[in-house]
C-alpha cells in the first residue's frame, strides 16, 4: 500500500504533461474496470459499468511544477510556473525533471528578500554553458519537486499528495467495490491545477447524473492558522463549499447520512478559497448535482504536504459506501 | 397583482446562493397559476413555461436571479460565538451591528454581529477583518450545537419598507426583478403570444452566474433577456450610475445582441416606457454574460433596475422602475412575431 | 497578402461590432468554402470538406480589435468612454480615434505638460480623467455626431517601414489574412476556418464556435507580445522579433498539446522554416476556450511576434508573416497528431 502511494506521489507529471502518471495509474486499474479510455486532453476515464445512474468520480493526476522557457549563456535556466506556487517558498528548493536531471532554484543576486518573484529566479542544473544546459534539458521540459517520501507515524509527508492521495483513494475504492448499482466513471483528470480544464472536458463527454470530486483541503489545526474546523485525524472531510462550488445540498446530505450509517469518521469542510474539479463538473451542460470528499492536508502546494492515513482510510470507506448505494 | 406587495413578499424570503430551496418553492407557487408548467431544475433554478400553442415555437428566456448574498457558519466556539464566511460579495461594514438569522436544519436562530463600542475602539480597529467578527445568539455552546452546524446558511434579518415612492430592503438585488417578471406574466395571462416564454428564477448568480449558465444550456432559447440591478446615483457617487425613477436601464456593448436591444428600444418608444441607456465594454457582471455563450451562443439583452446602496440591507429603488420593467417586458413579448424576424433581420 | 493585411487592419471592428471586417472576409472567402455559417454572435465559420477517414481541424483567427465604447456625453460636448479589451490608459494620451458608424474624427488629449502635477507627469493616468474630443462645445452639438453605446477605435494609419509593417489591429487581422490565404489550398481533413468575434473581451466567440463544431484538433493563429525592446533582458523578451513563427508552449489560458507542439517545432526546423518558442507564460488567446469547450480537443497556438501590441502602432516583420503562414499550413497538413 505504501509502495503504491510512494510511486504515485513521487512521479513527475505537472499539468499538461501527465503521461508518466497516467501509465502508472492505468496499470493499477486496467484489471478492475470494464473500459479504459484516454480522451483528447489526456484524461484517463475508467468505466465500471452498472445498471443505474451515472456518477463521475474525479481525482486529478496533474501536479504543480515548472517549465523551462529559456537557457542563459552561462547555463542557468529560466522557467515559468505551472499552477499556483509562492515564489518565496521556492528559494533553494531542489527540482527533478522527467528525464531524471536534478536542479536547484536560485534567486538573482540583486533582489531584496521581500521582492522575490519568479521572473528573478532560475534553475541551476550544474551546466556551465547554454549548449551544455540544452543537452541535458530542452525548452518546454517540465520538472517537479525533488523530495523524499516520509512516513511519520500515522502521517505521510511528501510532494503532490495534492492530488495523488485522491488517485490512491480512487484506485483502492475500485479494488474494494463489490456491488455496483450505479454506472461509475472514475476520471483521473488532467490540468486541474491550471483551472480544472480536464474535468470540464470529461464532464461534457460523460454527462453524469452526479459528480464527486476527490481532492485535498486545508486544515485549521496549525499555530495561528486561518480559521477552519477541518483537522488532520478528524476523518473524511465532506465538502460544503469551496470557491468554485456550493455543493448540492442533496449530495452533502447523502454523504453525511452514509457516513453516519456506516460509522465513518467525518468532518465538514467549508473552504473559503481554493477550487476543485467539482467546480467544473457541476456547471457542465444543464448542471450536475455535485459534492466532494476531501482529504485534510497541511502545507498544500509545498514539497512537504502532510496527511493522516486515518483520514485516507475513512475517505476510502466513505467513497466505497457511497458508490455502492443506488442513487 | 400588486407591485408593492409582491416586492415585499419576494425580498423578505430567505435564500443565499446555494440554499435557495425555500425561495424557489415560494416562487413556484406564485407563478403556477400564470403558466403551463413550472419546475426546479438540476441546480435548483425555477423554470416556468408559458406555451403559445404554436408548434415548434421560438423560445424566449427571461431571467432574474433568486439568490441573495449572505454568510455561512464555519465554527461555533466554546463560548457560543458563531464564526462565518461570506457567500457573495458583502461590504464588511454593513455587517457591524446587524441582525442575522442562522438557518439550522429544523429551526432558525436569531443573532447579532456585534461591534466594538466607539469608546473602546482603537485605531487598529478601523479596518476589521471578517474573520475577527462573530455572531452572538445569546445561547450557550451546548444549546447552540443542537440547533445549528457548520455549513448552515445565514441571512440578514430585515423587513422591506416603503418610503414614499421607494422601497428599501435586503434583497432588491434581484428579487425586485423577479417581481417584474411575475408582474409581466400576470399581465399576459389572457394574451395569445407568438413565442414560448421561459421564465427563469436562476440560482447562484452572486457566486458566478451558475444557475443562468446551466439553465440557458438546458433551455437553449432563441433569445434571452436578463434582468438585474445597476447602481443609482447617490450624493457621493454619480460615476457608472443612473437616476432612480427615470426608467429601466438598457445596456449596449459586446455582451448584448443589437437585434434584441433594438427591439427593446423600439418597444419602449412605441409604448412610452421610460428608459435610460448604458454602454458596457465587456463583462456586464450579470447573468447576461453567462447566458450569451451557452450552447452555440444565445442572442442576449440586459435590463437593469437602478438601485441605491447595492449589497446592503437597505437596498433602495423606485417602485415605478419595477413597474416600467414589467411593462416593457410585457410589450416586448407581445410584439415578437412567430419568426422573430424583426429581431434578427438587422444582423450586426 | 500584404495588401489584404492593410485593407483588413484599416477596417474598424471593435469587439462586439465586427460587421465591416466580417463583410470583407465573407467577400474574400466565398469562392473557397464548401459552406459558410454566420452564427448569432457573428462568428464566420467557413467549412472546407476534406476526404473520408480524416479527422476534423478547427483553425481560428479573431476579427475583433481592442477599442472603446462611448458611455456618456458631457454638457460641454466631450465623450466619456470605457475600453473594450485590454488597453493601458497611459498610451491613449495624444491619440486619434474614429467614432461611431460614420467614423467621425476624435482626439484624446490631456492637459498640457506645463499644467501637470508631479504625479501626472510620471505617467499616472486614469480612464476616468480621459475624454474624446470631437470638436463640439455643447452636448446637443455632440449628440448629432455620437451616441452612448457607439464604438470607437484607433484611427487607421497603415505604414511600411523597411521590412516591417506598422498599423492598428495587426492583432489579429494578420491572422485573418493568413486564414483567407490558407483557404485557397485543399486539405485531406475536414477543416473549419473560423473568424471569431470577441476574443479581446474573453475568448467569447471561440467558445460557442467550438461547441458547434466539436473538432478533434484546434489551431489558433494569433499575434503575441514581443518585448524585444531597448531595456529588457533577453529572457524577458517573450519572443524575438524577426526570429520566425512563434509556437506557444504555455500561456495564461492554455497549455499547447505537448506532443503536437514539439513535433511541429522539429518538423518546421527540418524544413528550414524559422520557428521559436514563446518564453513567457503570459497572455491568452482563443485556444483557452477551444481546448475545453466541447469534450476537449488537442490544441496548439501559433503566432507572430508583434511589438507594441494593443496600441495604434503595432509592428510586425514581413518575414515572420511568411514563416507563420508556412508553419500553420504544415500543422494542418502534417502536424495534427493523435
Amino acid at each position: 500500500m505504501m509502495e503504491t502511494l510512494k510511486k504515485l506521489s513521487l512521479c513527475i507529471s505537472p499539468s499538461g504533461h501527465e503521461k508518466n502518471i497516467r501509465e502508472i495509474i492505468k496499470e493499477s486499474v486496467s484489471e478492475l474496470a470494464d473500459d479504459v479510455t484516454i480522451d483528447p486532453l489526456g484524461n484517463l476515464i475508467v468505466h465500471k459499468k452498472g445498471p443505474g445512474k451515472k456518477i463521475m468520480i474525479c481525482s486529478h493526476m496533474d501536479e504543480i511544477g515548472f517549465m523551462v522557457t529559456f537557457a542563459e549563456k552561462d547555463g542557468f535556466l529560466r522557467f515559468c510556473t505551472i499552477g499556483g506556487i509562492r515564489a518565496k517558498n521556492m528559494v533553494h528548493t531542489k527540482v527533478v525533471f522527467q528525464n531524471g536531471v536534478v536542479g536547484v532554484i536560485g534567486v538573482d543576486g540583486d533582489i531584496k528578500e521581500d521582492k522575490i518573484i519568479f521572473e528573478k529566479m532560475y534553475i541551476d542544473i550544474g551546466a556551465t554553458s547554454k549548449e551544455e544546459a540544452l543537452s541535458m534539458v530542452g525548452i518546454g521540459d517540465v520538472c517537479g519537486f525533488y523530495t523524499k517520501f516520509a512516513i511519520m507515524g500515522d502521517h505521510i509527508c511528501s510532494k503532490s499528495l495534492d492530488d495523488r492521495i485522491a488517485c490512491y483513494i480512487a484506485i483502492e475504492t475500485l479494488k474494494n467495490i463489490k456491488e455496483c448499482p450505479n454506472d461509475l466513471y472514475f476520471v483521473f483528470s488532467t490540468q486541474e491545477e491550471l483551472g480544472m480544464r480536464g474535468a470540464k472536458a470529461a464532464a461534457f463527454s460523460i454527462d453524469p447524473d452526479m459528480g464527486i470530486a476527490l481532492d485535498v483541503t486545508n486544515t485549521g489545526d496549525t499555530p495561528e492558522a486561518q480559521k477552519m474546523v477541518v483537522k488532520l485525524g478528524g476523518g473524511a472531510a465532506i465538502k460544503i463549499k469551496d470557491s468554485s462550488v456550493l455543493c448540492h445540498r442533496s449530495v452533502v446530505e447523502f454523504l453525511k447520512n452514509t457516513a453516519k450509517q456506516e460509522n465513518i469518521d467525518y468532518q465538514l469542510e467549508v473552504l473559503p478559497s481554493g477550487g476543485t474539479d467539482a467546480g467544473a463538473i457541476h456547471l457542465s451542460k444543464e448542471g450536475v448535482p455535485s459534492g466532494g470528499i476531501s482529504i485534510p492536508c497541511r502545507y498544500v502546494h509545498s514539497p512537504s504536504e502532510m496527511v493522516s492515513m486515518h483520514d485516507v482510510v475513512e475517505c476510502t470507506k466513505l467513497l466505497t459506501a457511497v458508490l455502492s448505494t443506488e442513487i | 397583482m400588486e407591485a408593492e406587495k409582491l416586492i415585499k413578499e419576494l425580498t423578505e424570503l430567505r435564500g443565499i446562493s446555494g440554499s435557495e430551496k425555500k425561495v424557489a418553492d415560494a416562487v413556484c407557487e406564485i407563478v403556477r397559476p400564470l403558466c403551463d408548467e413550472v419546475y426546479q431544475n438540476k441546480l435548483g433554478s425555477v423554470v416556468a413555461i408559458k406555451h403559445c400553442g404554436i408548434e415548434n415555437a421560438k423560445k424566449v428566456m427571461i431571467d432574474a436571479h433568486i439568490d441573495e448574498i449572505g454568510l455561512m457558519v464555519t465554527d461555533i466556539d466554546k463560548k457560543g460565538f458563531v464564526s462565518f464566511t461570506e457567500i457573495g460579495g458583502t461590504d464588511m461594514k454593513t455587517l457591524l451591528a446587524s441582525v442575522v438569522t442562522i438557518h439550522g436544519q429544523d429551526e432558525d436562530v436569531t443573532g447579532i454581529i456585534g461591534s466594538i463600542p466607539p469608546h473602546l475602539a482603537r485605531k487598529e480597529d478601523e479596518t476589521i477583518k471578517t474573520d475577527k467578527l462573530a455572531i452572538d445568539t445569546g445561547l450557550t455552546y451546548d444549546v447552540l450545537k443542537e440547533k445549528i452546524e457548520i455549513g448552515d446558511p445565514i441571512t440578514f434579518d430585515y423587513e422591506t419598507i416603503t418610503m414614499g415612492n421607494c422601497m428599501a430592503g435586503k434583497t432588491m438585488d434581484d428579487r425586485a426583478s423577479v417581481a417584474a417578471m411575475i408582474l409581466c406574466l400576470s399581465k399576459l395571462q389572457n394574451t395569445k403570444l407568438n413565442v414560448d416564454v421561459y421564465m427563469v428564477g436562476a440560482v447562484q448568480e452572486e457566486v458566478g452566474l451558475r444557475g443562468a449558465i446551466t439553465a440557458a444550456y438546458e433551455i437553449n432559447p432563441d433569445l434571452a433577456i436578463a434582468i438585474d440591478v445597476c447602481h443609482a446615483i447617490t450624493p457621493d457617487n454619480s460615476d457608472n450610475a443612473f437616476e432612480m425613477g427615470k426608467g429601466i436601464v438598457l445596456t449596449m456593448g459586446p455582451n448584448i445582441h443589437t437585434g434584441v436591444y433594438d427591439h427593446l428600444v423600439k418597444t419602449a418608444k412605441d409604448y412610452n416606457v421610460p428608459y435610460q441607456i448604458e454602454a458596457c465594454g465587456g463583462d456586464t457582471g450579470t447573468d447576461a454574460w453567462g447566458i450569451q455563450i451557452a450552447q452555440n451562443g444565445i442572442p442576449t439583452a440586459l435590463l437593469s433596475l437602478p438601485l441605491k446602496y447595492m449589497h446592503s440591507s437597505v437596498e433602495t429603488l423606485a417602485i415605478s422602475d419595477v413597474k416600467s420593467t414589467a411593462r416593457l417586458l410585457e410589450f416586448a413579448l407581445k410584439e415578437m412575431s412567430e419568426s422573430l424576424e424583426e429581431v434578427f433581420s438587422c444582423k450586426e | 497578402m500584404q495588401g489584404m493585411i492593410e485593407e483588413l487592419s484599416n477596417l474598424m471592428g471593435v469587439s462586439g461590432a465586427e460587421k465591416d471586417v466580417r463583410n470583407y472576409i465573407l467577400e474574400q472567402i466565398k469562392p473557397y468554402a464548401t459552406d459558410i455559417t454566420v452564427d448569432t454572435m457573428g462568428n464566420v465559420i467557413a467549412f472546407k470538406k476534406g476526404k473520408a477517414g480524416y479527422q476534423t481541424i478547427m483553425v481560428s483567427a479573431h476579427m475583433d480589435e481592442v477599442g472603446f465604447i462611448i458611455t456618456d456625453i458631457t454638457d460641454k460636448g466631450y465623450l466619456k468612454f470605457a475600453t473594450v479589451g485590454g488597453i493601458d490608459p497611459k498610451i491613449l494620451v495624444s491619440k486619434r480615434v474614429k467614432v461611431g458608424k460614420d467614423k467621425n474624427d476624435g482626439v484624446i488629449g490631456i492637459k498640457a505638460i506645463h499644467l501637470q502635477s508631479k504625479e501626472e507627469k510620471s505617467g499616472k493616468v486614469s480612464l476616468k480623467n480621459l475624454y474624446i474630443d470631437i470638436g463640439c462645445s455643447k452636448k446637443e452639438e455632440a449628440e448629432k455626431k455620437a451616441s452612448i453605446g457607439d464604438y470607437a477605435g484607433f484611427a487607421p494609419r497603415y505604414m511600411t517601414l523597411g521590412n516591417n509593417i506598422v498599423s492598428k489591429a495587426l492583432d489579429d487581422r494578420i491572422g485573418c489574412a493568413l486564414l483567407i490565404e490558407l483557404m485557397k489550398d485543399t486539405y485531406d481533413p475536414d477543416v473549419y476556418f473560423c473568424f471569431t468575434v470577441q476574443e479581446e473581451v474573453g475568448l467569447r466567440g471561440a467558445k460557442v464556435a467550438t461547441h458547434r463544431i466539436k473538432p478533434d484538433f484546434t489551431i489558433a493563429v494569433e499575434t503575441t507580445t514581443c518585448n524585444d525592446v531597448a531595456d529588457a533582458k533577453e529572457h524577458e523578451f517573450s519572443t524575438i522579433y524577426g526570429a520566425g513563427a512563434v509556437l506557444t508552449l504555455m500561456d495564461r489560458s492554455s497549455m499547447s498539446d505537448a506532443k503536437m507542439i514539439t513535433n511541429l517545432y522539429k518538423k518546421a526546423k527540418s524544413l528550414g522554416i524559422p520557428v521559436q518558442y514563446k518564453t513567457l507564460a503570459k497572455g491568452g488567446n482563443d485556444t483557452g476556450a477551444m481546448q475545453t469547450a466541447a469534450g476537449g480537443a488537442k490544441s496548439v497556438s501559433l503566432s507572430i511576434a508583434c511589438k507594441y501590441i494593443h496600441s495604434p502602432v503595432c509592428m510586425a516583420n514581413k518575414e515572420d508573416i511568411h514563416s507563420l503562414y508556412s508553419t500553420v499550413k504544415l500543422c494542418i497538413k502534417e502536424g495534427c497528431l493523435s
